[in-house]
């Protein structure tokens, strides 16, 4: 071998271990070692630059893969994180729904059970699989508090399914084992964009109201009926001894007889009134039926006033065609309830020398009657308020007269039970009032219509 | 004239007095019982023409329980019930079981006890 190929040997072997870190390192994938270009131009000089090009790019491309190596794996955090808190929530989300005391359904668009939390298990007693996709109307069946089942369209859910519209109802569930829990019902229709309507059913369990409702309507009930007995027993004897007055009892003694007895007509009126409301919240309120003749029943009930009429001086009058009969079909003792109340409030809110009205009239299906006063009347803001149970207008407590606010409450409601009607209007009616021009109270005109025919 | 038989189970003595001195003796016989016990006893021995029944008696037996009993028994078929009492609730119940008027107490005139068990009395075949 000549010199020349020895040197040059031992060149290209220079050369070519320059290279060799390089490419070691590149092996393991390390890419940073810079290759050191000789000074010296050579045939190998292209190969080094081309490499050193080469080491470039793949470090330029090795940098833009971290880079978005790196995001990726910030987004893939960000993803777990998220993915976490969803969990997270969701829990919690289980947990509020699990957690709280009221039932939760969430129904689809026809109306199947989709969601019921874990209350609603407990409150009903029916398991998820009872439940899940099974129509809720055939699944929790609704009573009436008379104990009648409410037909599947009238519930809250279905209205709220189609009217778009909040529900909220009082009724009875029947539980799994077929008893029967006191419920307030909340349905609230959702819409999920791009999904079919559905709704949000909350119930409540109402037990415990429910029990003290009872209660006080069966200590109501029971004082009441308590209270019967002695009230009974005072008017059988005071009717003994009125059999007997002509002869042995003084004109005045007769008098005060007479005021005993009235008042105590009136509390037995009361006492009866409250047992009436009790019975209407029990939902046991029943009816007779029998033909009546108006004018008769109007004048029975003024007869047992009339002590309280001629005490404050009134002067009653009643106009109607004597020639014509008014005969309606009702309960005789709601139909007195009603003549009753409506009476005893315009003698009571009236003034001394004051004045009452009364004018029948009829149609072919009913009989109007218009009661007209020249009592304190009901201020303007009150008015709708007048048949609410147990309210008594300001002025009614001012002129502290007596009453358990109770009266137009049970008027209206025999009267609805039987589809009439009740407007009160105060001040009282103009033809009225100018025919009693020098009386200065407002007073209050009644209209009640009451149709012939029962139709319950 | 015949004096109608009335047997009056009632246990509130006031009331007791009140009837005592409300039918007038010329025309009725009246018998007294306190307890519903006490009144089916008086009711199958005395056979009276009409019964007047309280609801709420004490002791075991109530009105209901007076009134069935006086039902089974035969020989009371023509006895007329009439039931005077403070519960104005048990109206359908009692007719049902079958009574021949109801009456509620604070609710009614004296007077018209006495005439409807004129009435009662005055159909009954004899």
């Amino acid at each position: 071998m000549s010199d020349d190929s020895q040197q040059y040997k031992a060149h290209v072997t220079d050369r070519i271990d320059k290279l060799l870190p390089v490419f070691a390192k590149a092996s393991i994938g390390d890419f940073s070692q810079d290759i050191e270009i000789p000074e010296t131009d050579d045939e190998f000089s292209p190969l080094y630059a081309g490499v050193q090009i080469m080491l470039d790019v793949i470090r330029k491309q090795l940098d833009a893969l971290n880079e978005l190596n790196q995001s990726l794996a910030s987004q893939l955090s960000e993803i777990e994180t998220a993915k976490k808190q969803v969990e997270r929530e969701k829990i919690i989300d289980e947990a509020i729904l699990n957690g709280i005391g009221d039932g939760v359904v969430v129904l689809n668009s026809k109306g199947e059970i989709v969601l019921a939390n874990y209350q609603t298990e407990v409150l009903l007693g029916f398991s998820q699989q009872e439940m899940l996709q099974h129509p809720y109307g055939e699944v929790v069946l609704a009573y009436d508090r008379k104990n009648n089942l409410i037909p599947t369209e009238k519930r809250p859910f279905m209205q709220a399914l189609r009217s778009k519209q909040n529900y909220s109802y009082d009724c009875f569930y029947q539980k799994k084992d077929l008893s029967k829990l006191p419920v307030s019902v909340t349905a609230a229709p959702v819409q999920t964009p791009g999904e079919e309507s559905g709704v949000v059913l909350v119930f409540k369990d109402r037990s415990k109201e429910h029990q003290l409702q009872v209660m006080r309507d069966e200590f109501i009930s029971m004082a009441a009926h308590q209270l019967r007995t002695p009230l009974g027993v005072m008017r059988w004897n005071i009717e003994l001894l009125q059999k007997k007055q002509s002869t042995e009892l003084s004109p005045e003694a007769q008098e005060k007889l007479q005021t005993i007895y009235n008042n105590n007509a009136r509390m037995i009126d009361m006492v009866n009134d409250l047992l009436s409301t009790s019975r209407i919240e029990q939902g046991r309120m029943s009816y007779s039926v029998e033909k009546i003749d108006v004018v008769a029943a109007i004048r029975a009930a003024v007869a047992e006033q009339q002590v309280f009429i001629d005490n404050k001086k009134i002067n009653f009058q009643l106009t109607c065609d004597p020639a014509t009969q008014y005969i309606v079909e009702a309960d005789p003792d709601k139909l007195h309830s009603i003549l009753a109340n409506l009476l005893n409030n315009a003698i009571k809110f009236n003034v001394e020398n004051g004045s009452i009205v009364v004018e029948l009239t009829q149609t072919p299906n009913s009989v109007i009657l218009e009661m007209s006063d020249t009592g304190i009347g009901i201020p303007p803001d009150e008015l709708p308020r007048v048949f609410e149970k147990f309210y008594r207008t300001s002025n009614a407590i001012q002129a502290q007269t007596q009453g358990t606010g109770l009266g137009l409450y049970l008027v209206k409601f025999y009267l609805e039970a039987w589809k009439g009607t009740i407007k009160l209007s105060s001040p009282a009616k103009k033809e009225f009032k100018d025919k009693h021009p020098d009386q200065t109270q407002p007073g209050t005109t009644v209209v009640v219509e009451l149709s012939k025919k029962r139709t319950v | 004239m015949t004096l109608k038989r009335i047997l009056i189970i009632e246990d509130d003595a006031e009331l007791q007095k009140i009837y005592l001195e409300t039918f007038p003796a010329a025309e009725f016989e009246l018998l007294f019982a306190a307890t519903g016990s006490d009144g089916i006893t008086q009711a199958k021995q005395n056979k009276p023409d009409l019964v007047i029944l309280d609801i709420m008696l004490p002791g075991g037996q109530n009105g209901f329980d007076v009134l069935e009993e006086i039902k089974k028994d035969p020989e009371l078929a023509k006895t007329k019930i009439m039931i005077v009492t403070n519960l104005d609730s048990e109206q359908k119940v009692a007719f049902s079981i079958g009574i021949d008027a109801y009456l509620v107490k604070a609710d009614i005139k004296l007077e018209k006890i006495v005439e409807k068990a004129r009435e009662l009395l005055m159909f009954k075949e004899t």
